[in-house]
Formats: C-alpha cells, sequence, structure tokens
C-alpha cells in the first residue's frame, strides 16, 4: 500500500504546528504536504514590533521552504480553492485543487491528492466589509509584516510632522462592528503611545482607542476576573486604569459604518451616529473564512456542507443558535473532525466557533456591534497539535479522533506588549483558564480564578521577547524545537 | 442601556476622571529590576502551570 498523504492548508501557527508534528511523529509512514500562498512565515504577534518601526519584517518571517525540505515536508507554494472530498466519479482519490502563487507559474492549477486534510487556512481579512477600510483605503492594519510596515512608515511621517509643531490625531482599534482580536488592537495602541513618547513627541499626539466591545476589557472573552487586593476585580476596571494613565481617549460600542479620508463614521450600541476624524487609524478588518468551496464526485457544490456562512470549517461544534443564557461549554469543539468528512479537519482560526463568547449585542438599526470570539496562538497551536495527534493515531488504525482541545477546557497565557524597552518596557502578563467561561463548573465567573491571573511590568516584557525568540526557533525546527510548549 | 457607557465623546478629563490610578510606588515597582526579576519567575511559574492543566 502507498504511504497515506496527509494535506495541510496553511502554514500559519495552526498549520506549521500540525505539519511539524505530523513530520516528527509519523517519520517516514506518511507523506506530509503543505500548502500556503505565501513563501514565508510570519510570527504575527511581532508584527506589532514591526507596526512602530522597532522590528524589521524580516525579523518576524522567514521562508518556509528550506525548513521543509530540511523535515522531508512537500511545499506548494499556492492558494487553495476547491475541496474534492469524494474524489471525481471516474476516480475516487480525495484531492484539494490549488492555484500556484509561485511568481515563476502563477495561477498553475495544482492537483493535490490526500488520504487526510487540516484545514488551517486561518482567517481572511475582510477590509471590504466596511468601506474605505485598509491600507487600499483610509486606514492602515497591522494584520501581516508588510502592512505593519507601512503603518510604520505612516507613523515616521506623522512624527516628522509633530516635530514640525503639528498636532496629529491617530485612532486606533476595530474597523468593524464584528471584529475580533481586540488584543492586537490594543497593543498597537500603546505601544504606539510608547514610541511616541519615546520620540519625544507625546503631547502633540491625540490618541483614541475606537472598539466594538461593549466594555473596556472584554476582549471579545466576555472579559476575564481577576483576584487582586482584597477584591475580585472585572478587566474593565485595569484596561480603563491602563488607558487612563496614559492619557489615552476611548470610543466604546462602535461599529464603523466607513472611512473617508480622515474620518470614521459610525454607528453606536444606542443606535446614535458619529464620527471620529483622525490623521492616522490603524483599525482591524473583521474576519472570514478564506472562501475555499467544495464539490462532490459529480461537481454539484457542496460548500455548505463542510461551511458555515462566515466561511468558516463547520467541526464538531454544536451549532444549534441559542440564546446567550443557554450557551454551554460543550458547545465547543473538541476534535475538530468535520461532520461530513471524518478524513477532514479543522485548526486555529479556520473552525466555524459555535457562537461569540461575549454577549451578542445589535443597535436599533440591527448592525450587529459585538466582538467575535478570538482565537489566539496558544490554542490555534494546540488545536494544530491535537489535530495532528488524531490523525497519527487513526493512520496507526484508531477509528476515531483520540484527541482532544477543547477551548472550553484549555486554558491560554499570553503577553501583551506595552512598550519595547529592555528597561523601561512593560507588558501585561495574562492566563485565563478556560478561554471560553464554563458556567456548569465555575458558576459565578465562568473561570478559574486560581489559574486566571493578569499583571503589567518589566517582566512581562522580558517574557514577550523570549517567547518572541522562542516561537521563531520552534517554528524553524531546530534542535529540541519539540520541547518548547503551544 | 444605562448613561454610563455611552460612548460619545465626554472629555478625556471626564472619562479618565473615573479610572482606577496606579500609585507612583506602584507605578516603580513596575519597572523595578529586582523585583520584575522575581516577578519574572512568579510569572513563568504561572504560566507554566496553565499551559501543564491545558495539556493534561
Ligand atoms: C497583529 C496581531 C497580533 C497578534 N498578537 C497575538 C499575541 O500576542 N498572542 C497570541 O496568542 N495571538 C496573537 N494574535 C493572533 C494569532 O496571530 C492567531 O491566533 C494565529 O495566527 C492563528 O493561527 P492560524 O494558523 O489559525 O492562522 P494564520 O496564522 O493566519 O495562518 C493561516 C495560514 O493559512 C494560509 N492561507 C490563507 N489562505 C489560504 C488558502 N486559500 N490556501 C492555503 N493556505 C492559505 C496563510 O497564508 C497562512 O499561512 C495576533 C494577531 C494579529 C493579527
Amino acid at each position: 500500500m502507498s504511504r497515506p498523504r496527509v494535506v495541510i492548508l496553511g502554514a500559519g501557527v495552526a498549520g506549521h504546528t500540525s505539519a511539524a508534528f505530523l513530520r516528527k511523529w509519523l517519520g517516514d509512514e506518511a507523506e506530509v504536504t503543505v500548502i500556503s500562498p505565501r513563501p514565508d512565515y510570519n510570527w504575527i504577534p511581532s508584527n506589532i514590533w514591526v507596526g512602530v518601526g522597532l522590528l524589521q519584517p524580516d525579523q518576524v518571517m522567514f521562508p518556509l521552504q528550506p525548513i521543509y525540505q530540511r523535515k522531508g515536508i512537500t511545499f506548494h507554494q499556492a492558494k487553495a480553492t476547491v475541496l474534492h472530498p469524494e474524489g471525481l466519479d471516474e476516480d475516487r482519490q480525495p484531492f484539494v485543487e490549488a492555484e500556484s502563487t509561485l511568481e515563476t507559474s502563477p495561477g498553475l492549477l495544482l492537483r493535490v491528492p490526500y488520504d487526510y486534510l487540516i484545514n488551517a487556512t486561518g482567517p481572511k481579512l475582510s477590509f471590504e466589509a466596511t468601506p474605505g477600510l485598509g491600507p487600499r483605503g483610509h486606514s492602515l492594519s497591522v494584520c501581516t509584516a508588510p502592512h505593519a510596515q507601512e503603518a510604520s512608515r505612516a507613523l515616521d511621517e506623522a512624527v516628522a510632522r509633530m516635530k514640525k509643531g503639528d498636532r496629529q490625531r491617530f485612532l486606533v482599534g476595530t474597523g468593524h462592528g464584528t471584529c475580533t482580536c481586540q488584543g492586537a488592537a490594543f497593543e498597537y495602541l500603546v505601544n504606539l503611545e510608547f514610541e511616541l513618547r519615546a520620540r519625544g513627541v507625546r503631547e502633540k499626539a491625540d490618541i483614541t482607542y475606537l472598539t466594538n466591545e461593549f466594555e473596556l476589557g472584554d476582549f471579545g472573552m466576555g472579559g476575564i476576573h481577576i483576584r487582586r487586593g482584597g477584591y475580585v476585580t472585572p478587566s474593565n476596571i485595569f484596561t480603563e486604569s491602563l488607558l487612563a494613565e496614559r492619557g489615552l481617549r476611548w470610543v466604546t460600542q462602535a461599529h464603523v459604518k466607513g472611512l473617508e479620508p480622515g474620518c470614521a463614521s459610525l454607528e453606536f450600541l444606542n443606535g446614535e451616529d458619529g464620527e471620529e476624524r483622525f490623521d492616522l487609524a490603524m483599525l482591524l478588518p473583521p474576519f472570514k473564512g478564506v472562501g475555499l468551496k467544495a464539490l462532490d464526485r459529480q461537481g454539484a457544490d457542496i460548500t455548505e456542507r463542510l461551511f458555515a456562512p462566515s466561511g468558516f470549517m463547520r467541526v464538531d461544534a454544536d451549532y444549534q443558535a441559542k440564546p446567550f443564557e443557554a450557551w454551554l461549554a460543550s458547545d465547543w469543539p473538541r476534535t475538530y473532525q468535520s461532520p461530513a468528512f471524518p478524513n477532514i479537519f479543522a485548526a486555529g482560526i479556520a473552525f466555524a466557533p459555535p457562537h461569540p463568547i461575549s454577549r451578542p449585542r445589535q443597535s436599533p438599526r440591527g448592525t450587529a456591534i459585538t466582538p467575535a470570539p478570538p482565537r489566539t496562538g496558544m490554542p490555534s497551536a494546540m488545536i494544530g497539535r491535537a489535530v495532528a495527534r488524531s490523525i497519527y493515531s487513526m493512520i496507526w488504525g484508531a477509528k476515531e479522533p483520540t484527541t482532544t482541545a477543547s477551548m472550553a477546557e484549555m486554558g491560554a497565557a499570553c503577553v501583551a506588549s506595552a512598550g519595547n524597552n529592555p528597561f523601561r518596557g512593560t507588558a501585561a502578563s495574562i492566563t485565563v483558564f478556560p478561554i471560553v467561561p464554563d458556567f456548569e463548573r465555575y458558576p459565578e465567573f465562568g473561570r478559574d480564578l486560581n489559574h486566571t491571573f493578569g499583571e503589567i511590568g518589566l517582566a512581562g516584557h522580558w517574557i514577550k521577547i523570549l517567547l518572541h525568540h522562542l516561537f521563531i526557533y520552534k517554528a524553524k525546527m531546530r534542535p529540541f524545537w519539540s520541547f518548547i510548549p503551544e | 442601556m444605562t448613561a454610563v457607557y455611552t460612548p460619545f465623546d465626554q472629555g478625556r478629563r471626564a472619562q479618565g476622571s473615573f479610572a482606577t490610578k496606579p500609585t507612583d510606588f506602584t507605578k516603580s515597582l513596575r519597572t523595578n529590576v529586582p523585583w520584575q526579576i522575581l516577578r519574572f519567575v512568579v510569572i513563568n511559574l504561572k504560566m507554566i502551570r496553565v499551559i501543564w492543566k491545558s495539556h493534561h
């Protein structure tokens, strides 16, 4: 029998983790193939520092091909477009269709057969959801290293204007009512403020945080509670404090209707309209699935069987619509196996969550103004590893996935930079357990307060630097990489 | 919805004046190197505990 073929779509945190562990565990027993449109791996969390000019893109990116070649992983630089999970009438071998993104053969169609498939294609950055949003419109982004470099150049220009005596208005936050990843916007906000201070122009800057969160500190996780100083304190208190201490203004409950040069039109949760004027805006886009299609063996469209309307892949979650009060931890997926095809899995941002984590809200006009659930680096990597382990077991005869990684059963450790300097920098170190609150197990706050913690200080910054180097080392699959936890 | 969270511009002073602020002592501890070396160890242990609990 020929070797089983595992194909992984996407070489981000989730896909790259899956590929690395599959290669390690399976040795030569299987073919491991990665399909991804970019030639590089990007350690996305450090894009924040590229966006304020403290790192160059090549310090957060490295080419994948040499690493995959060294490890015996096949790499196709291509964009997956269509899944054929039943194969074709004449040949039932499942395969993926992909379009080459190589400069030498752009658009060349590839057919990559698989026995097991992992969809780890992450998010589509959906700038088009808000007219005028994004680097092709009137705002900046730090979601990719080139975007972040562009943000850094715009920041240099703003600083030059401030040095000439002009005041500058900075608007940082979320560019749509349904954005997620508030943590990244928040990090950029405080790093920007720190950098303006470092460059001696802080007093010339008016900085506003614009967010779709109901209140500060929600972060798409419904906020967290921390035991501190004899009280159990919600995260909005700490977040507000952080902004107030730095003289930053904030605007919550906002959906961005559209951007014109220098002006964002807003709709608020209470139905009123507003606007924010700016000289530089860094606003994150909402995320969608990357738009993979699926066809059956006769060529009929079965995309809806595999994917939710958002484009994210349906997995073993409970997708039945129910009110916030009825949400359960057990709604969240555990194995990430497609209910339609047991040899297909999704990992990282690519899986469709059953519902948000924060309470859903909409304006009287029906506009959803509520954060989508975040899927940060640690859960994405843990899911990537769990899925890889299940596939490994199934190759060795297991009938079902053997490894679980529910976001309602795992915690997360996260370090949010608040300024990059070896002695004056700080970062907020946060742990939560579990990521998705479980009100059956932890009735009052939904989380285990013994494992939910937050603290800001220089130590956090040192940890952030350490993690930057450790995770890039791990992603390069250097000796003992697998000992570094996700 | 109550007025407390109204997102309209109340002016920076009004907005910030209700927030908890760190004392000078708290702020100085945040970048005090010996204290932060200790916190580095403590935070790492706390994170390892959560990572361990998540893997088991
Ligand atoms: C600015 C920023 C800062 C962040 N900071 C932090 C942080 O400090 N800590 C933290 O834990 N998390 C952070 N995150 C979140 C973290 O980056 C994500 O959780 C993580 O990248 C998700 O991993 P993923 O593999 O699902 O997606 P990604 O890492 O986005 O990877 C998706 C991969 O799929 C590829 N792909 C896309 N389309 C296709 C296709 N059609 N076919 C094949 N491949 C495709 C992409 O090129 C990419 O390689 C941050 C995110 C941003 C944007």
